[in-house]
């Protein structure tokens, strides 16, 4: 069939409108009609080279939208289904996978370095004939996607699409790094370094815990004002004050439970380090480019300090997306105060400079 | 009282053996008689330096001996328990006391770094009158001490003192950190780091929670083989070769839980790169307090754990009772951990052997 989607040539060049061929959903894969797409930061590493991908490349992973069409062998899912892509296949048969650690799925490593489907073959084709690959084996910057049938995650009828597709992604990477990866109590601490859509997540998900102290980092002004509408109880502009000593004064000279860093610089992920307190722990949720180092100085380990990761916020999304779906439902998880517009497809380059100058928390492209 | 004392008066210099002029138990303190103390390799790294303490002190810190004065107030110990010493306060009033983190206790940096009792004052004076610290507050290279009665935990009467006395540190340190740092779950693969006492140590409690695959990784072909003979189930000499490669090969992937128990920015960089995706690395070795840790970012997009473990994370009136247990029942091995048993005045020759890496533990008896 024949779609409209945004395609990227290379790295640094502004996105092409184009009309690709998309070939029907092979085994254990589906068809899914795009409702609408989150733009979320990796997508702007990828675009800028911070994260790799072969070319021409439909970008895009942070999708909602409706069964179309089903390939062989999927049983779970059939035409008319609501779904939320996932950014894991959950293959169900890698090692990861039998542990239960769906966000470890050997499978989702090949989408997002191959940006193919699970079987090493694209589905989308130019005019001409050229291969297009899709971002995690995703590509909602497209009206339609093909996806394997594990990463498409059922929610209810009534679940509205264009608010809940931003869990696909940054929703659940931040909310889940705090309720799944840190697992935060109530009564606890926190501070979060960058208040884009996964850092916004990342303070809801402290909320929904029961943090009561939650320190927004953040040096746009807007982005502090929505963190305390979200959940932070204080904010820190880190370009006017010393973050870390902030955090320790916030919390009695002792510093916070869990601190988060939510923008990928190595700069940020060594500073949390500073704001932790004793038997703490720095949880790494942004994606810095893969050459570098964090370093730190070995003094926090006899306080038992702790530093980690947080992939795609520790979640199963069979379990993990309708729970979120359900939070927002409910009123705890907002998602229609993170969206900063809604956009066509053709303004994708506006949003994408917009994104470079570190303003507002999401734009939705809005599929008719 | 008189007691004789091995005591550090500079950095580098041999430890000076001599007679100390000891002032009995103030309130909440109690005097003990060590029985033994082991030499640990925390001796080693404050008497060279590599951990700063108020000097002169009479060093040692792992010790067991018999109660022989209470001050007012002890309300923990009678005259004639058996104790051993542990290296917290446990104040009971900190944050991290009352989180039952005592192995966080914040009047544990008072003690370590500045040697005194817990109300600022020292206990010993040699012949010129000259004020002596302690230790860690126990100063167990001392016949007799005065230590805060915190510290002081009580123990079942028919175990060795001699033997337990490795429990005071090296052991709970190690035990604790496979124990209580982290979760290891029945079949899990770990890798350790160094086979002196920690690291011996560390490969018992992975044995007692079940570990599956074992790696010892040491140079020393000794120390490899009471590393098998206590638990591992591998053992690696890392010279030469490609450790984190071969830890990875024999894991098939990477380990559950890699530690470190040699305290060196080399080695602890080598932990973060053996465990597997969602693994973790628990440094428990000290490194010099100005060390720089690198950490490839790679790791945590695999979600790994990188983590210190301080004093085997424990609570030691729950925990150092229970390794005399697990000593009498015959699942903690002691006495294979022990390389020799020397007097006070062999001291300095035993730093210079373990300088040289040799023997996993000597043990001073006192007389």
């Amino acid at each position: 069939m024949k779609i409209k989607a945004a395609i990227l040539r290379g790295v640094n060049q502004p996105f092409e409108i184009v009309e690709l061929e998309l070939a029907p959903p092979k085994e254990n894969e589906v068809l899914v009609k795009t409702t609408a797409s989150g733009i979320c930061h990796s997508d702007y590493s990828v675009a800028h080279g911070i994260l790799r991908c072969p070319f021409p490349i439909v970008l895009g992973h942070e999708g909602a939208g409706v069964v179309v069409e089903v390939g062989p062998g999927v049983t779970d899912l059939k035409p008319g289904d609501k779904i939320i892509a996932a950014l894991t296949p959950s293959c169900g048969a890698c090692t990861m996978c039998k542990e239960g650690k769906e966000f470890m799925c050997s499978g989702m490593g090949k989408l997002l370095t191959d940006c193919t489907q699970l079987d090493g073959t694209t589905r989308h084709k130019t005019a001409s004939g050229e291969d297009v690959y899709a971002l995690c084996g995703v590509g909602s910057f497209g009206e339609y996607m093909v996806m394997p049938s594990g990463s498409a995650i059922k929610v209810p009828d009534d679940t509205r699409l264009d608010t809940t597709c931003l869990i696909g992604c940054g929703v659940t990477t931040g909310t889940g790094a705090a309720l799944n990866t840190a697992n935060v109590q109530p009564g606890q601490s926190t501070a979060v370094i960058g208040c884009g859509g996964v850092g916004l997540s990342i303070i809801q998900g402290c909320r929904i815990g029961g943090s009561t102290t939650i320190i927004a980092i953040d040096p746009m002004e807007e982005k502090r004002e929505l963190a305390l509408s979200l959940g932070a109880t204080h904010t820190i502009n880190p370009f006017e004050e010393d973050a870390a000593a902030k955090v320790k004064e916030l919390t009695g000279g002792l510093g916070v439970h869990y601190a988060f860093e939510a923008l990928g610089r190595v700069e940020t992920m060594q500073q949390t380090w500073d704001m932790i307190r004793p038997t703490g722990t720095c949880v790494i949720v942004g994606v810095a480019s893969l050459d570098q180092s964090v370093k730190i100085p070995s003094a926090g380990l006899l306080a038992e300090y702790e530093i980690q990761g947080s992939c795609y916020g520790s979640s199963t999304p069979k379990r993990d997306i309708p729970r979120f779906v359900e939070l927002y439902k409910s009123g705890e998880l907002k998602l229609d105060e993170m969206i900063t517009q809604r956009i066509g497809l053709e303004d994708i380059d506006r949003a994408f400079e917009e994104m470079g100058r570190g303003e507002g928390a999401r734009s939705v492209i809005m599929y008719s | 009282m008189k007691t004789k004392a091995a005591v550090l008066y500079a950095i580098g210099a041999p430890l000076v053996i001599e007679e100390l002029e000891l002032e009995g138990p103030k309130e909440n303190e109690i005097l003990v008689n060590y029985t033994a103390s082991g030499i640990c390799h925390s001796d080693y790294s404050f008497a060279h330096g590599v951990l700063p303490t108020q000097l002169p002190a009479v060093l040692g810190h792992e010790g067991a001996g018999v109660v022989e004065a209470v001050g007012a107030n002890v309300t923990n110990v009678k005259v004639g328990d058996h104790i051993v010493a542990a290296l917290t306060p446990a104040c009971g009033k900190c944050t991290f006391c009352l989180e039952s983190k005592p192995f966080l206790c914040a009047e544990m940096s008072k003690v370590i770094w500045e040697g005194c009792l817990l109300d600022g004052t020292k206990r010993f004076k040699n012949s010129k009158g000259q004020e002596i610290g302690q230790l860690v507050c126990v100063g167990t290279f001392s016949e007799r001490a005065v230590i805060p009665a915190g510290m002081a935990i009580k123990v079942d009467d028919k175990a060795p003192l001699d033997t337990i006395c490795l429990i005071g540190c090296g052991v709970t340190t190690g035990v604790g950190a496979a124990l209580n740092t982290v979760d290891i779950k029945k079949g899990d693969s770990c890798a350790v780091i160094g086979c002196g006492g920690v690291g011996l140590s560390i490969i018992q409690g992975a044995r007692i929670a079940g570990a599956g695959m074992i790696i010892a990784i040491d140079p020393v072909a000794e120390k490899r083989e009471l590393a098998l003979k206590l638990g591992a189930t591998h053992a690696i000499d890392p010279t030469g070769i490609n450790i984190v490669k071969e830890v990875r090969k024999v894991s098939k992937g990477g380990v559950h839980f890699a530690f470190e128990a040699l305290g060196l920015k080399v080695t602890i960089e080598q932990a973060w790169a053996m465990p597997r995706a969602t693994g973790t690395a628990v440094i428990v070795g000290v490194p010099r307090m100005d060390t720089e840790i690198e950490l490839p970012v790679l790791g945590f997009f695999g979600e790994k754990h990188f983590k210190g473990s301080a004093y085997g994370s424990c609570v030691p009136s729950k925990d150092i009772p229970k390794y005399v247990d697990l000593f009498m029942t015959g699942e903690l091995k002691l006495d294979d951990m022990i390389t020799k048993r020397i007097k006070l005045e062999d001291v300095n020759t035993a730093f210079e052997e373990m300088g040289r890496g040799e023997g996993a533990r000597s043990v001073i008896m006192h007389g």
